[in-house]
């Protein structure tokens, strides 16, 4: 506290050399000039004083025989002397402490953790919507109003808890575990099939199985009855469940116009740009219409991400012509649709002929499909029954 | 030694020594500096001197008859005045 004060109010150091350092340091105190960490190393005393003292230490230093050398103004008073007529400093100075104490009172980072596993940036967004965002002033944040929208806004939250930690909002979702649907076991059904082919194995698990393996079925037929007898020949009815695989025979047409206007790529072009909380400073012009990829990195120290990131925006200018495919460049489109629908329809099935066959007619490129696979074609179908 | 220490009590009237360990101690009611250097320090408590031996002594402060000094001390010796 000591130590502060002088500080504070400026202090002087300095060495006396020569005479009689015992009775300079009387005379000192004699006079009620305040001295401390006084050094005598045989040739000089080294010692400090106040600044309001050391202009009466004249008298002690003549009485004493010593020489004052050495003098070094220290404190407060003193370093503000030294830089007074240096302008830019004291700016920098000043703008550095409003820049601090204006990012202080910011949100930098928002980090949502959740174990149930939610869709972050909607999440974001979200929060964005209520006032948490990267850039908000912390003390305009209502914590228990956020907390109440998102709960209103967000029917599957069942719990959120926002805390700032220093520059940092951590928000803290449970969501609401969605339950697998119960099937419904009560309503009788049958089992039908959505399609037609050969019958490979019948799972029946409720119901009467109502086909064989090897038997052609065509859509629509009756695979598993929920229709019983019982032993006394009167009927009931259930929920038929079961899986019937067949071999199936598919077929698909994929087309597409070989001559047509469309859009061609002239380049690629990167503009950089600075991202301050969130607002977007690019070095360069951005259309939007044509960007295709944006990329950030975000500075970071430690485990903080700092409000600054540093983004690149990918854009491909495109122009219409005329254009026309090749037959190879036509089939690698038309294949592509059709695997990807492949994938999709018959994820399930094990498929075990695959024929494609291609030909242009009218301009056109079209791609047909053979697929034949052993797939699963039990649907199930309401038994309608008069009360 | 019970006269002795009754003679340093009258003789140095109210003067008081705080030791704390051997790297500090506080003199109170010093008169003046007699001698003073960085093995040893001489101070005046009136009737008696106080010689404090030492390695590295230094005048903490001096003010107010109040006397800190700090470093390693070694030993205290008293001396009588006349």
């Amino acid at each position: 506290m000591i130590q502060l004060l002088r500080l504070l109010k400026g202090y002087i150091s300095f060495t006396a050399e020569g005479g009689f350092p015992e009775r300079f340091i009387n005379l000192c105190n004699s006079n009620g000039i305040v001295l401390w960490d006084v050094q005598n190393d045989g040739v000089k005393v080294k010692a400090f004083t106040t600044t309001k003292d050391f202009k009466r230490i004249n008298f002690p230093a003549e009485n004493s025989g010593m020489e004052i050398k050495d003098v070094t103004e220290k404190g407060l008073k003193s370093f503000i002397n030294r830089y007074k007529y240096r302008f830019g400093l004291c700016l920098g100075a000043l703008i550095a402490v409003f820049v601090i104490a204006f990012l202080s009172g910011s949100i930098w980072e928002i980090e949502i953790v959740s174990e149930s596993g939610v869709n972050v940036e909607a999440f974001t967004e979200s929060l964005a919507e209520s006032g948490v965002k990267k850039g908000a002033r912390k003390s305009k944040i209502d914590i228990l109003k956020v907390q109440e929208e998102m709960m209103y806004k967000h029917s599957d939250l069942l719990w959120i808890s926002v805390n700032i930690f220093g520059s940092k909002a951590q928000v803290e979702i449970t969501t609401v575990t969605h339950k697998k649907e119960s099937t419904d076991m009560k309503t009788p059904t049958n089992i039908v099939a959505k399609k037609d082919g050969v019958v490979t194995l019948v799972k029946g698990y409720y119901g009467v199985n109502a086909v064989k393996e090897g038997v052609n079925v065509a859509e629509g037929t009756l695979l598993i009855s929920g229709v019983g007898k019982n032993a006394d020949g009167s009927e009931y009815f259930t929920h038929a469940k079961g899986e019937v695989y067949a071999k199936t025979e598919n077929e698909a047409t994929q087309a597409v116009n070989r001559n047509f206007k469309g859009f061609i790529s002239t380049g690629n072009k990167s503009v950089y740009g600075v991202e301050v909380f969130s607002l977007k400073i690019p070095f360069g012009r951005i259309n939007d219409e044509t960007v295709n990829s944006e990329a950030y990195t975000h500075l970071k120290s430690k485990s903080t991400y700092l409000p600054l990131a540093i983004f690149r925006v990918d854009s491909y200018p495109v122009k219409e012509t005329e254009v026309t495919l090749t037959e190879n460049q036509s089939m690698l489109y038309c294949l592509s649709q059709l695997v990807e629908m492949k994938r999709g329809e018959y994820k399930d099935a094990e498929i075990y002929e695959e024929l494609y066959f291609g030909e242009t007619v009218d301009g056109k490129y079209i791609l047909n499909q053979a697929l034949n696979c052993v797939e699963n074609i039990a649907v199930e179908q309401p038994i309608m029954v008069e009360n | 030694m019970f006269n002795s220490l009754k003679n340093i009590k009258e003789s140095t009237e109210s003067a008081g020594i705080e030791l704390f360990g051997n790297k500090r101690m506080i003199v109170f009611d010093c008169q003046c500096v007699v001698d003073y250097s960085e093995e040893y320090i001489v101070l005046n408590l009136g009737k008696l001197n106080l010689k404090i031996k030492g390695d590295g002594l230094v005048l903490s402060s001096f003010s107010f008859g109040q006397t800190d000094i700090t470093g390693d001390i070694v030993s205290l010796e008293f001396e009588r005045i006349g």
